[in-house]
């Protein structure tokens, strides 16, 4: 019994003294107001390119402000169910003024938190409740403390694009074969958010090289390495010359640098040889503009707020090693182009459904569920018919497959 | 065998303890807890200058208990796990390695789900609810006893089949998922029929199950014939065929009811909470309840403190990775595992002693001297000041006794 | 199909090195589920090691044949270590193998992940993995069958070979007896002399280092340092230990089964598939396929009761001397 005790005291002294030794610093008294404000809620963590693009884009904003670290927070691994919902409220409960989540299926739960929890701002990006926050009846599904959020990012695409179409001119020349001309693009899920992406791509590769076509696959999976690769390495397989996509993992980027073959990117760079360009969302003049809602007086938070290439919250990264020449000046000459209205990037002209043009489309915009679309998408305005992306809703709503693409292993028709 | 050589006698013999008092198994038990969460905390406030120890153990209990929110989810939590650790016991018990919990409940939660989606609205919703109950035992009772009727029939590897019955369960989710979303987002949206009622708030209809389950599992293990024979064939399913029991009858039987617990945990993770479902729906309870059940000994009564201290520190790390500027879960999982391996050790301590061989005792006695030294002077100051404050401590009671006895 | 299966051969190595490690630990009586935590750790190990090396040099080409056997060594020292812990917690203090190897898998993910994100430099292993995908110069030439068999990293055939030698050591020669007989009845094999904890610790040990190169292969050779894709490596463990009872134990047959089942895990994504079905539904039947055809071998396995094809009779038992 005696040892026992003693090798218990001599245990204890000896981990407490080392646990008041880390106890003494490190506690600072924080000056100023201590006032919550912000909250980040995030799907994954650090580790997913998608995540970080948002707590990277979230802190540089909350300081930009002049937020102290006691006035906003980051939580990671919330999944999109109802532990988003929890973590809102307990937000909520703790006093923060707005709670963001960053990923398409926190939206539902958000929504939950805000019905319960009017005088507290709930933001989210990607969201399809901006459909029915445009329309006129007051929804139930989009109460006035939520507000969505997104980018025109289907021009920075446009952009990587047009990059994409100079390297292959670059490598096989002026003269450049359909066979040469064949791209690939592995998205993750085969809805409209991926399919707006990797048509707008296509349309900027197709301005470049006209008779290019792009293979797509769909790896149903938000984060998955080794299948991004393995579509990756399989699109290459089937001839594919340059390949892009749309998720969360490096294993396209990684299938291009073992085939040596060119890469363009998204939400992320890398130092390989095959790196060509990449677009990105850039967040932090939304949490910029979300913060001045909470915090200065008269302002409040856009409904359903759509970043753009001029607010910089479309960009496209800086050029990677893989970049054609004089592809700087290219761009810089189409963004202009882009900003003001001279090319529209679904310009009805350019493309073709089933080997007619597009003279009207009813877009799922209002999101009840049902998943058949309802509102008419195409405007005609100065002369050019195009399908108005963005402008109807933040989230994107374009799901058809045009011509010229090919879906590899999924298709999902668009109802009519 | 006559020897001339010097017996070499080893290090350390590990002997069985005969016995050890309830008292000093729990203070083993709690040192270690205390000790593995300091490391934690130390391991974090290294890792990361914004937090220390103190805050480390403050951020843990705030993210359990912190506000009545918080308080209901921990409630919540501790009860699922509770439930699927039942589960898990009734089946440990007969040494089934029932690692599949995670596809019961995933099963239980798909039948469920399932029901809603494809009758919400063309039934009445009362039978809707009871479908959506019958149903998710079933299920779980399905994906369970399969594995139990193989190890019956054939003697096969129920460790391997259960975990590989996991995969193919999340599998038919995902397949569930993607017929059912036709838009190709692969999400799934809160459903609008087919939602359990609930009773006071959101929290307790759960919180219920959880102590009506551990109620009767309790009873069951412990009272019943059933019971008797669980606990038998685990032992061994030789004396079991003695005496009679017929061992395949009661394992598919235990099978079926450690399937139906999953399931009804199933139900209640999905139609008893946002009414969806998802492929990660089980939040890997199976595997954590698989710790928590041997942390027990598969005990149910104990199952309620390695249910509540497994927990508490996830609920807790939750609250500790804001606090510490922590933007992913590595550091929660160094600290859980940290934690895990201290209280296995302390298993092993309950059980058994280290006795060292002579020389090292001698040693080892040298080196506690001046710690018992210490520990007997406080001893006995100790002592000398009760000895001091006893007469003045009789006198107050005797002059209140005397002044009670004049009123 | 070509495509395919160069595919499948390039991702082998992984379940491959797994498989072998678990085989050697399971031979010897223990089933070690920490394996996923192991495999993680070995790929910090050898990107740990890798990324001390990279520094070292500075900037110069790294030399090739150091270079690999620097990464197999930390991931072998690294996994190893964490192995031992498995091995002291089951064979000296003789707790349940189940509980012990999960609680492992969960320290070692949570310590990979510090490893990778304090200590490792993700410039230079990008830079050095490119070398491990050198491979032999003149497959290009040979067709389908240079594509298929001799267009890899020097590690797939690190992999075969270890495979080979692990199943010629277990089949063919003392130590290998000695070994299988601890696994099939250690009591037996005590009597007789052969001493029991040594063997298993070994085994134990060995078993680890081998499957903490499938870490090392994915992260420097696989995904090419890949940015923090490493987090995956946990749950593709879990797999190799199903393929240990896909290929009943025997190390020859995880080569060829180490590659059916890579192919059918990357199946859903490759162009067989992609040519034939438009359905995401399909695709998610066709990722069942490497799980239902496990079940379906230890069923098998069960069934015919064959006495070559069983799991080594004390496996998942702890060996008390006492209790003799």
């Amino acid at each position: 019994m005696k040892k026992f005790l003693t090798m218990l005291l001599t245990v204890v002294l000896a981990v407490s003294s080392l646990g008041l030794f880390t106890a003494c610093g490190g506690d600072e008294e924080q000056q100023g107001s201590n006032e919550k404000i912000a909250a980040l809620i995030c799907l994954h963590g650090e580790g997913s390119s998608y995540d970080k693009n948002f707590i990277d884009a979230f802190k540089a904003a909350c300081k930009a402000k002049g937020l102290t670290e006691e006035q906003y927070t980051i939580v990671v691994d919330i999944p999109e169910d109802e532990p988003a919902y929890e973590k809102a409220a307990e937000f909520a409960d703790a006093g923060y003024k707005v709670v963001f989540g960053d990923s398409f299926g926190h939206e539902k739960f958000l929504i939950k938190a805000a019905k319960e929890f009017p005088n507290v701002q709930f933001c989210h990006a990607t969201g399809t409740a901006g459909g029915f926050l445009n329309t006129e009846d007051t929804s139930d599904d989009a109460p006035a403390n939520f507000h969505n959020a997104f980018a025109s990012i289907y021009e920075g695409r446009y952009l990587a694009g047009v990059a994409a179409g100079l390297k292959l001119i670059e490598l096989y020349g002026e003269d450049i074969t359909a066979d040469e001309a064949k791209i690939g693009y592995v998205g993750a899920w085969p809805f409209a958010e991926v399919k707006s992406g990797l048509t707008s791509f296509y349309l900027g590769v197709k301005s470049i090289v006209p008779n290019t076509t792009m293979e797509v696959r769909f790896t149903n999976s938000w984060y998955d390495p080794v299948a991004e690769q393995t579509a990756a390495e399989a699109l290459i397989q089937g001839g594919a010359k340059l390949v892009s996509g749309h998720a969360d993992s490096y294993g396209v980027p990684t299938a291009c640098k073992n085939a040596n073959v060119p890469n363009v990117f998204y939400n992320g760079t890398t130092n390989e040889d095959t790196f060509v360009i990449a677009s990105k969302i850039n967040w932090q003049p939304y949490f910029e503009h979300m913060l001045d809602g909470v915090m200065v007086e008269g302002k409040s938070i856009e409904k359903d707020y759509c970043g753009t290439l001029e607010n910089g919250s479309v960009q496209i990264t800086a050029l990677g090693k893989a970049a054609a020449e004089g592809t700087q000046t290219k761009l810089d000459e189409v963004k202009a182009k882009l900003m003001s209205g001279e090319i529209k990037v679904f310009d009805c002209a350019t493309f073709t459904v089933n080997g007619a043009p597009l003279t009207e489309y009813l877009a799922d915009v209002v999101d009840t569920g049902d998943f058949t679309g309802e509102t008419n998408v195409v405007k005609t305005e100065g002369g050019k018919t195009y399908f108005a992306e963005s402008e109807f809703r933040s989230a994107p709503y374009f799901d058809l497959i045009i011509d010229g693409i090919t879906v590899g292993a999924d298709v999902v028709t668009p109802v009519k | 065998m006559a020897n001339n050589k010097t017996i070499h006698e080893p290090l350390l013999h590990i002997v069985k303890r005969d016995n050890i008092s309830i008292a000093k198994k729990i203070s083993i038990y709690a040192i270690a807890i205390l000790v593995s969460l300091l490391l934690g905390g130390i391991i974090c406030s290294i890792v990361s200058p914004r937090g220390n120890v103190g805050k480390f153990f403050t951020s843990l209990y705030e993210g359990c208990f912190g506000t009545k929110r918080k308080t209901w989810l921990f409630f919540q939590e501790f009860s699922l796990l509770l439930a699927v650790s039942m589960a898990l016991i009734v089946s440990f018990k007969m040494k089934f390695w029932n690692l599949g919990a995670n596809g019961q409940i995933l099963m239980g939660g798909l039948a469920s789900i399932a029901c809603s989606y494809y009758l919400g609205g063309k039934i009445n919703e009362s039978l809707l609810i009871v479908l959506c109950v019958l149903s998710s035992m079933l299920a779980g009772a399905i994906w369970a006893v399969i594995p139990a009727i193989c190890k019956a029939l054939w003697n096969t590897n129920e460790t391997l089949f259960t975990l590989m019955l996991n995969y193919i369960a999340s599998g038919l989710v995902n397949l569930f998922i993607a017929i059912w979303v036709t838009g190709g987002s692969g999400i799934l949206n809160p459903l609008a029929y087919g939602k359990l009622p609930e009773i006071y708030n959101k929290y307790l209809l759960i919180v219920l199950f959880g102590i009506i389950i551990t109620i009767i599992i309790t009873i069951y293990l412990r009272y019943t014939k059933h019971g008797y024979e669980i606990s038998v064939v685990g032992d061994s399913p030789n004396t079991a065929r003695y005496i009679g029991i017929n061992v395949k009858k009661v394992i598919i039987r235990t099978l079926i009811l450690s399937g139906i617990i999953c399931g009804i945990v199933g139900l209640l993770l999905t139609s008893g909470m946002s009414n969806n479902i998802s492929a990660d729906k089980a939040g890997n309870r199976g595997f954590t309840a698989i710790m928590t059940t041997w942390l027990a000994n598969c005990n149910p009564l104990f199952a309620i403190a390695t249910c509540g201290l497994v927990v508490f520190i996830t609920k807790g790390m939750e609250m500790v990775r804001p606090t510490f500027g922590m933007l992913d879960d590595t550091i929660s999982n160094l600290v859980i595992g940290i934690v895990y391996f201290f209280i296995i050790a302390c298993a092993f301590f309950v059980q058994y002693k280290i006795v060292f061989n002579a020389k090292t005792t001698a040693i080892l006695n040298k080196i506690a001297t001046p710690f018992i030294w210490v520990y007997d002077k406080i001893k006995l100051g100790v002592l000398f000041i009760i000895e001091k404050i006893k007469p003045i401590f009789n006198k107050i009671v005797k002059k209140e006794n005397t002044e009670k006895e004049d009123k | 199909m070509v495509s395919l299966l160069a595919s499948a051969i390039g991702f082998m190595p992984f379940f491959l090195f797994g498989c072998t490690g678990e085989i050697i630990t399971e031979k010897s009586g223990h089933l070690n589920l920490g394996i996923p935590g192991i495999i993680c750790a070995g790929g910090a190990g050898g990107c740990l090691a890798v990324s001390i090396y990279m520094n070292s040099i500075n900037g110069a080409t790294p030399n090739y044949i150091l270079l690999i056997l620097i990464s197999i060594i930390g991931a072998f020292l690294l996994a190893g270590l964490l192995g031992s812990i498995y091995a002291f917690l089951t064979v000296s203090l003789k707790c349940n193998q189940n509980i012990s190897g999960l609680a492992l898998t969960t320290f070692g993910t949570g310590l990979t992940q510090f490893v990778m994100k304090n200590f490792v430099d993700i410039n230079d292993i990008s830079t050095a993995s490119t070398l491990f995908k050198l491979n032999l110069p003149f497959a290009n030439s040979l067709g389908w069958f240079g594509e298929i068999f001799l267009s890899h990293g020097i590690l797939v055939y690190i992999a075969t070979a270890i495979a080979i030698i692990t199943a010629y050591v277990l089949n063919k020669t003392k130590i290998g007896l000695h070994l299988r007989a601890v696994g099939e009845n250690p009591a037996a094999a005590d009597a007789v002399g052969i001493k029991v904890d040594r063997y298993k610790y070994l085994a134990i040990l060995i078993g680890s280092g081998i499957a903490g190169l499938a870490g090392c292969f994915f992260i420097l050779d696989y995904i090419q340092g890949g940015y923090d894709s490493y987090y995956i490596m946990e749950s593709l463990g879990w797999l190799s230990i199903a393929l240990v009872i896909f290929t009943l134990w025997k190390p020859n047959f995880a080569i060829v089964g180490s590659i059916i089942f890579g192919a059918l895990y990357i199946l859903p994504n490759a162009n067989i598939v992609a040519s034939i079905t438009t359905q995401t539904a399909i695709k998610k039947v066709i990722e069942l396929i490497p799980y239902i055809v496990t079940i379906l071998v230890l069923l098998f396995i069960s069934i015919s009761g064959s006495k070559k094809a069983q799991p080594p009779a004390s496996l998942g038992v702890n060996y008390f001397r006492e209790e003799r």
